[in-house]
C-alpha cells in the first residue's frame, strides 16, 4: 500500500417534489416517507415539463426512481400512454422490472408491465404488444423489432416516454450503432403520432450533454449534481513493485485473501473473464488449507463463501450469486464488469479493483458498489503491468474525483448511417426530408438506387434488398461480414472480418475463456477460420507494418503542429513471433492482402531545422537537444505514450486506435506521430482528442516523467500490441519530443485552453 | 475503397440488383398481354387471362342439413351428451331451439344459415374444428361466388420484403379470370398493392396454398409499410391444410407441384421453382429484358388456376359427386 485517500461523508441534499408531479406519485411518496434528492427533483420537473433530460450521477443515487415516479404516475393518468425502457443488456431488464412492476401496482397503473426481447415466450408476445404499458428492451431487440411495428401499432401509439438507462454503456460501434437505432424509433413513432419525451441515466461521465445529444439527436438537459449522501470511503492504492517477486495476479490473490481474511466482504473486478475464474479458483483452494489464522472464522471459509462473476453465466447462477451477495453468505465474488451495471447486489464492504477498468467512470461505478449505509467503505486499487494502470497509482485522486472521459460516438459515421438508413428504409419508405436528420445525403440514396438497395415510390425510397437489413446489420459491429472460428466442426466464437484478419491468422494462438486455440486456416471468403486446441503453451504475437496517408486535413493546414483529417490505413501482417513462456522461440512469415481502410486520424509534427516555424531556437534550447532531438525511437516512444493514454481522453479501449510515427512523413515532410481511429470511416475519437490535445499530450509527458523505469517498460511506453516489437524505443527523446511540443503548440495558442470537444456547442 | 466496389460489397451483403436498368419500362407487348392499370399510387401493370373453370359448389340445403347436424358446433357439447341427444330424438339445431341451455345458440346458427352469413359460419367453425375441416367447404354453399380470390403472391423472399407480382383468380360466367398485378419497378410496389385492394370484395373469401401463414401476412406487412390501407380480415381457404389432411399419408409431401401433379395430373413443362424467382425478378430489373420474367409470370398464373381446380377436386367430395 503506498497511497490512501480518506473521502469524507456528505450530506444529502434533498429537494420537495416538482410541481407537476401527479398527486399519485406524491401520495405515494408520503407514503413510502421518501424524501426526494435535488437531482431526482429536477429530472422529474424536466421529465413532466416533457423536456428531454440526462441525469449522470453515481451509484446508488436512486436514477430509477428518478425517471420511474414520474413516468408511472404520468401514465397512471393517461390510460392510452406507454414507456418503452432500454437496457444494455438482458439480465438489466429482468432486474429493473420488479421495481417497476412494483411502482405500477402501488400507482394502480393498468394494463401490463413486462419485459419484451428474445427470451420472451412466443405465446406471451401478443399480449405484451396489445396491453404493454411499460416494456422493457434491450437494443439489439429492438432492432429486429422496429421492421414490425404495424403489429406493435396499438404500443407505438401510445409512446410518451423512451427511457435509455445505464447511458455511459452507449459508445464506440456499438453507441454509435443504437444513437441511430434511437433515431429510426423516433421516425417509426411519429408515424404512429408519438411524441416521446426521453431519458437517459447515465454514470457519471465526461460531456453527458454530447452524450444525450448525440445518442438522441435532439437537445437535451442535463441533471448532474448529486443530491444523494454519501458514507465515508477510503481510497487504497496497492503498489505491486514492493513485493517484486509476486506476480500481480499472485498479489491480486493475496490481497483478496486479506480483505475476506479481514472480515469484508469483498466485490473484487478484474479485466478479464479468465481472470474472474482464476482468482475465485485461487482463493478458493488456498482457503481450503487450514492457516493458523483461519481458525477464528471458520464459518467464512468454506468453498461456497467464494464465487466468480461474468456475462454468459445462466440466469439461475447469476441470481443465486446476487442472492449470496445481498445476503452476505458469499464472501468474495470476482467479477468482470458484468457487475458494474445496475443488478442490485447490496453494498459491500470492500471493493478490490485489480486493474484499471478502462474508464474513470467504471472506477467509480465500480467503486460505489462498496458502502452499506451507515458504514465506511473500502476501496483497493491494484495496478496491471501497463501504462493506463500505472497512470493512476500515483494519482488516485483523479481516479477519484477528475474529470471523467467524453463518451465517443458517432451517429455521423458515414458508413454506419448508410447501413442502418438500409434498416430504416425497411421500416418504412424514406422521405426526401428525413434524410440530413439521419446523417446523409440525397447522394447517398440515389447511391443505393443505383446498388438495386433502394426503389424510388411514389411516397419515398422503399428498400429493395433481398435480404431483411436488421439481419445483416449489426449494432456492433462495423462490418456486417463475419468470421466464424469452428473448433471440431462447432462454432466457438464469432469475430468481425477487421478483428478476424489481426486476430486470426493461420498460426496464431488466442484464448477462449482461458483455453488456447491455434488458428489452421483462415478464409475470408466463405467467412470461416479453423481452429484446434493448442495444448503446447506457445503463444503468439503478430507483427505488423502500419502506413498511414493523409488524405484530407479537416481543420488547419498539413503543416502546422497539430493536424486532424481523413487518413488512408494500409496495415501489412507480415509474419508473427512464436513465444515460449515470453521468449521468442521463432518467427514465421504468413501470406495475407494488407487491411486497407479509410479512417480519421489526428497528428503532431515538429519543425525540422531547416523549417521549424512554430518551435523557436530558444524552446529548442531549452527543451530539446541540437541535432539529434529528433529520433526514430523518439517518436517511436512518444506514439506509444499518446495511444496508451487515449482512453484517459476518450472513452473508447486501447485497441481502438493505432498509430505510425515517422522522422519523416511523407504528407506533412516533417517528423511526425499521427494516432489514428482503428474503426473504418472512425468512431470520432480523433475529434475528440484533437480538441483534448493538450489535456492529452501533458499526461503523456507526466507519464514519462513519472515512470521510475530508465529506458521504457509495459507501464510507460512498451506495448504488448507493438507490431514492431517495440523497437526502437527511446524513453527519454519521447520526453523531450513531447514536452517541446507542448511547449511551441502552448506559444502558439497563446496559452489558451482547449477547444471544445466537437458538438459541444450544439450536435454538428 | 472506390465507390463502385462499396456499392456492390452493399449489394452483395443486401441482395440489392446492384446496376438496376436504367432502360424504359418494358411494354405490355413484351410480357405478351396486359395493360397499365392507374392507381392512387401511380400505375402498374395488369395481365388478364381467362380460363375454364368448373367447381361445383355445395347444395344450400344440404349444407345448412349438415352444419345443423354437427353438435359438437355448440358450447358445451362433447360426444357423451351428443350421443345422449341423438338418443333422445334431437336431430337437427332445429330440435333445439327450445332447450334450455342450447337452445339460443342453436338459434343464432340457424339464424345465420338462414340468412347465408359466411364470416359468421366461418368464425363459428372455425373455433371448433381444424382449419381443414369439410364443414368449411361446406360453407361456400352460402357465398356469392363473385367473392371468392384465388391468390397467389410472388416477392423478393420471405418475411416482409417486396412483392412484385400478385395473382388473383375471380369466378366469372363459369370461367376464371386472372388479373396478374404487377410492378415493372419495385417503386410500383404501391400500385400493386393498391389495384389490389380495387380488385378485392368487401368480405372476400380468400382461397390460398400456404397464404393463412404467408401470402395474405406478406401482403398486409407490405400495406402497413407502404401506408396503405389494412387489407379487410377474410373468409380464408388454405387449401394446404385439405390437402395434407386428404391427400397427406399418400405423397411425398404436401407442396402444390405435387399435389396437383397426384390429384390433378396436371405435370407443368418448364415451371420455375420457387428459389429461382427472387433472382429473376432481380435479372429482370439489371437487364430490363422481361423475357426471362415470363416463366415466372406463367408460374404465378398456373399456381391461381390450379388453385381453381383443387378446389373444385376438394368440393367434389362434399357435394358428392366425386
Ligand atoms: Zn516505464
Ligand atoms: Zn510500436
Amino acid at each position: 500500500m503506498i497511497a490512501s485517500l480518506n473521502i469524507s461523508s456528505r450530506p444529502g441534499v434533498y429537494a420537495a417534489p416538482p410541481a407537476d408531479l401527479p398527486p399519485g406519485g406524491r401520495e405515494w411518496l408520503a407514503r413510502e416517507g421518501l424524501r426526494l434528492y435535488s437531482h431526482q427533483a429536477a429530472a422529474m420537473e424536466h421529465l413532466l415539463a416533457g423536456r428531454s433530460v440526462v441525469l449522470s450521477t453515481g451509484p446508488s443515487s436512486g436514477k430509477t426512481l428518478a425517471l420511474a415516479l414520474p413516468i408511472v404516475s404520468a401514465l397512471a393518468q393517461d390510460p392510452g400512454a406507454t414507456a418503452l425502457l432500454l437496457y444494455p443488456m438482458k439480465a438489466l431488464s429482468q432486474d429493473q422490472l420488479g421495481k417497476w412492476t412494483e411502482l405500477a401496482e402501488a400507482l394502480g397503473l393498468e394494463g401490463v408491465v413486462g419485459v419484451y426481447d428474445g427470451d420472451t415466450p412466443s405465446h406471451r408476445r401478443p399480449r405484451l404488444r396489445a396491453e404493454g404499458r411499460i416494456l422493457l428492451t434491450n437494443p439489439y431487440a429492438l432492432h429486429q423489432y422496429l421492421e414490425w411495428h404495424h403489429r406493435w401499432a396499438p404500443f407505438l401509439k401510445g409512446v410518451r416516454y423512451v427511457v435509455v438507462d445505464e447511458g455511459h454503456w452507449y459508445r464506440g460501434v456499438f453507441g454509435s450503432g443504437v444513437a441511430l437505432l434511437l433515431r429510426w424509433l423516433g421516425r417509426v413513432l411519429a408515424r404512429y403520432g408519438a411524441e416521446p419525451t426521453y431519458a437517459v441515466a447515465s454514470a457519471t461521465t465526461g460531456g453527458p450533454r454530447l452524450l444525450g445529444e448525440h445518442l438522441l439527436g435532439r437537445p437535451v438537459e442535463v441533471v448532474n449534481r448529486d443530491g444523494s449522501p454519501q458514507g465515508a470511503r477510503t481510497w487504497w492504492a496497492w503498489e505491486p513493485d514492493l513485493d517484486p517477486e509476486r506476480s500481480p495476479f499472485l498479489q491480486a490473490v493475496d490481497l483478496c485473501r486479506f480483505l475476506v481474511g479481514a472480515g469484508l466482504q469483498t466485490l473484487a473486478f478484474v479485466p478479464s473473464r479468465r481472470m474472474a475464474e482464476a482468482l475465485a479458483q485461487a482463493v478458493k483452494e488456498l482457503s481450503q488449507v487450514p492457516s493458523p489464522r483461519s481458525d477464528s472464522r471458520p464459518a467464512t471459509r468454506g468453498c461456497g463463501a467464494v464465487a466468480s462473476y461474468r456475462a454468459g453465466y445462466r440466469p439461475e447462477e447469476r441470481r443465486e450469486i446476487e442472492a449470496g451477495l445481498r445476503n452476505g453468505t458469499l464472501r468474495l465474488v470476482a467479477s468482470t464488469s458484468a457487475l458494474e451495471l445496475g443488478v442490485d447486489v447490496g453494498g459491500l464492504d470492500a471493493v478490490a479493483l485489480l486493474g484499471y477498468p478502462g474508464s474513470v467512470a467504471s472506477a467509480r461505478q465500480q467503486a460505489g458498489r462498496a458502502g452499506r449505509a451507515g458504514r465506511d467503505a473500502l476501496v483497493v486499487y491494484l495496478p496491471q503491468e501497463n501504462p493506463l494502470d500505472r497512470y493512476f497509482l500515483g494519482r488516485m485522486g483523479e481516479l477519484v474525483a477528475g474529470e471523467a472521459e467524453v463518451p465517443v460516438l458517432n451517429p455521423r459515421h458515414k458508413e454506419l448511417a448508410v447501413r442502418h438508413l438500409l434498416c430504416a428504409a425497411a421500416e418504412s419508405p424514406l422521405r426526401k426530408d428525413e434524410l440530413s436528420e439521419l446523417g446523409v445525403e440525397e447522394d447517398d440514396v440515389r447511391s443505393l438506387e443505383r446498388a438495386g438497395l433502394l426503389a424510388q415510390a411514389p411516397r419515398g425510397w422503399s428498400y429493395a434488398g433481398r435480404v431483411r437489413p436488421a439481419e445483416v446489420v449489426s449494432l456492433d459491429a462495423l462490418t456486417a461480414r463475419q468470421v466464424q472460428i469452428l473448433v471440431a466442426g462447432g462454432s466457438l466464437e464469432t469475430w468481425d472480418e477487421h478483428r478476424a484478419r489481426r486476430e486470426a491468422y493461420p498460426g496464431a494462438v488466442f484464448l477462449h475463456q482461458g483455453e488456447a486455440f491455434r488458428v489452421r486456416s483462415l478464409d475470408l471468403e466463405t467467412g470461416i477460420a479453423e481452429a484446434e486446441p493448442a495444448t503446447d503453451g506457445l503463444s503468439t504475437k503478430v507483427l505488423t507494418m502500419e502506413e498511414a496517408r493523409i488524405q484530407k486535413p479537416a481543420s488547419g493546414v498539413v503543416n502546422s503542429d497539430l493536424g486532424l483529417g481523413t487518413v488512408f490505413v494500409r496495415e501489412t501482417i507480415s509474419g508473427y513471433k512464436v513465444l515460449d513462456r515470453g521468449r521468442v522461440v521463432d518467427t514465421r512469415s504468413v501470406d495475407l492482402p494488407p487491411i486497407e481502410f479509410e479512417t480519421e486520424g489526428v497528428w503532431l509534427t515538429w519543425g525540422t531545422d531547416s523549417r521549424k516555424p512554430q518551435v523557436t531556437s530558444r524552446q529548442v534550447d531549452s527543451g530539446l537537444g541540437t541535432g539529434d532531438w529528433v529520433s526514430p525511437g523518439g517518436l517511436h516512444a512518444a506514439e506509444h505514450a499518446l495511444i496508451a493514454l487515449v482512453p484517459l481522453v476518450a472513452l473508447c479501449e486501447p485497441g481502438d486506435v493505432g498509430g505510425v510515427s515517422s522522422c519523416l512523413h511523407p504528407d506533412t515532410g516533417r517528423p511526425t506521430v499521427l494516432v489514428y481511429d482503428a474503426y473504418p470511416g472512425g468512431i470520432g475519437i480523433a475529434a475528440v482528442l484533437r480538441a483534448r490535445v493538450r489535456d492529452w499530450v501533458a499526461r503523456a509527458v507526466d507519464l514519462l516523467a513519472s515512470c521510475p523505469c530508465r529506458d521504457g517498460c509495459p507501464r510507460c511506453v512498451l506495448s504488448p500490441r507493438c507490431g514492431s516489437g517495440n523497437q526502437p524505443m527511446d524513453k527519454a527523446g519521447a520526453h523531450r519530443l513531447l514536452q517541446a511540443w507542448l511547449v511551441g503548440y502552448g506559444g502558439r495558442g497563446g496559452g489558451a485552453g482547449d477547444a471544445p470537444p466537437p458538438g459541444e456547442a450544439g450536435p454538428r | 475503397m472506390g465507390e463502385k466496389r462499396y456499392l456492390s460489397k452493399l449489394a452483395r451483403t443486401f441482395g440489392g440488383t446492384e446496376a438496376p436498368s436504367a432502360g424504359p419500362l418494358p411494354t405490355s407487348l413484351e410480357l405478351d398481354t396486359g395493360e397499365e392499370v392507374a392507381t392512387q399510387f401511380g400505375p402498374c401493370l395488369v395481365l388478364l387471362s381467362k380460363h375454364p373453370a368448373d367447381l361445383s359448389f355445395p347444395d344450400r340445403h344440404r349444407a345448412t342439413e349438415t352444419v345443423a347436424q354437427a353438435f359438437s358446433l355448440l358450447f358445451g357439447i362433447g360426444p357423451v351428451r351428443e350421443g345422449g341427444l341423438r338418443d333422445a330424438g334431437v336431430r337437427t339445431f332445429a330440435d333445439l331451439v327450445a332447450h334450455p341451455r342450447y337452445g339460443s345458440e342453436a338459434g343464432r346458427w340457424l339464424a345465420s344459415l338462414e340468412s347465408g352469413d359466411v364470416p359468421t359460419l366461418y368464425e363459428g367453425v372455425s373455433r371448433r374444428f381444424s382449419a381443414s375441416h369439410d364443414l368449411l367447404l361446406h360453407l361456400l354453399a352460402f357465398a356469392d361466388p363473385r367473392d371468392l380470390v384465388f391468390l397467389d403472391i410472388e416477392t423478393l423472399g420471405l418475411s416482409s420484403l417486396p412483392a412484385f407480382l400478385v395473382g388473383v383468380g375471380h369466378l366469372n360466367e363459369g370461367g376464371l379470370d386472372v388479373r396478374q398485378y404487377f410492378a415493372r419497378t419495385l417503386g410500383e410496389e404501391p400500385a400493386v398493392l393498391a389495384a389490389l385492394q380495387g380488385a378485392l370484395p368487401a368480405q372476400p373469401i380468400v382461397v390460398s396454398y400456404n397464404g393463412k401463414a404467408y401470402d395474405w401476412n406478406h401482403l398486409q406487412a407490405r400495406c402497413a409499410y407502404h401506408g396503405l390501407e389494412a387489407l379487410p380480415e377474410p373468409v380464408h381457404l388454405d387449401l394446404l391444410f385439405f390437402a395434407r389432411r386428404r391427400w397427406g399419408t399418400e405423397l411425398l409431401d404436401c407442396s402444390l407441384s405435387v399435389v396437383e401433379r397426384a390429384v390433378l395430373g396436371v405435370i407443368r413443362e418448364l415451371d420455375v421453382p420457387g428459389e429461382y424467382v427472387p433472382a429473376l425478378y432481380q435479372n429482370y430489373l439489371r437487364t430490363g429484358s422481361a423475357t426471362a420474367l415470363l416463366p415466372v409470370i406463367a408460374h404465378n398464373r398456373e399456381d391461381v388456376v390450379t388453385l381453381a381446380r383443387l378446389l373444385s377436386a376438394l368440393l367434389e367430395r362434399v357435394t358428392g359427386s366425386g
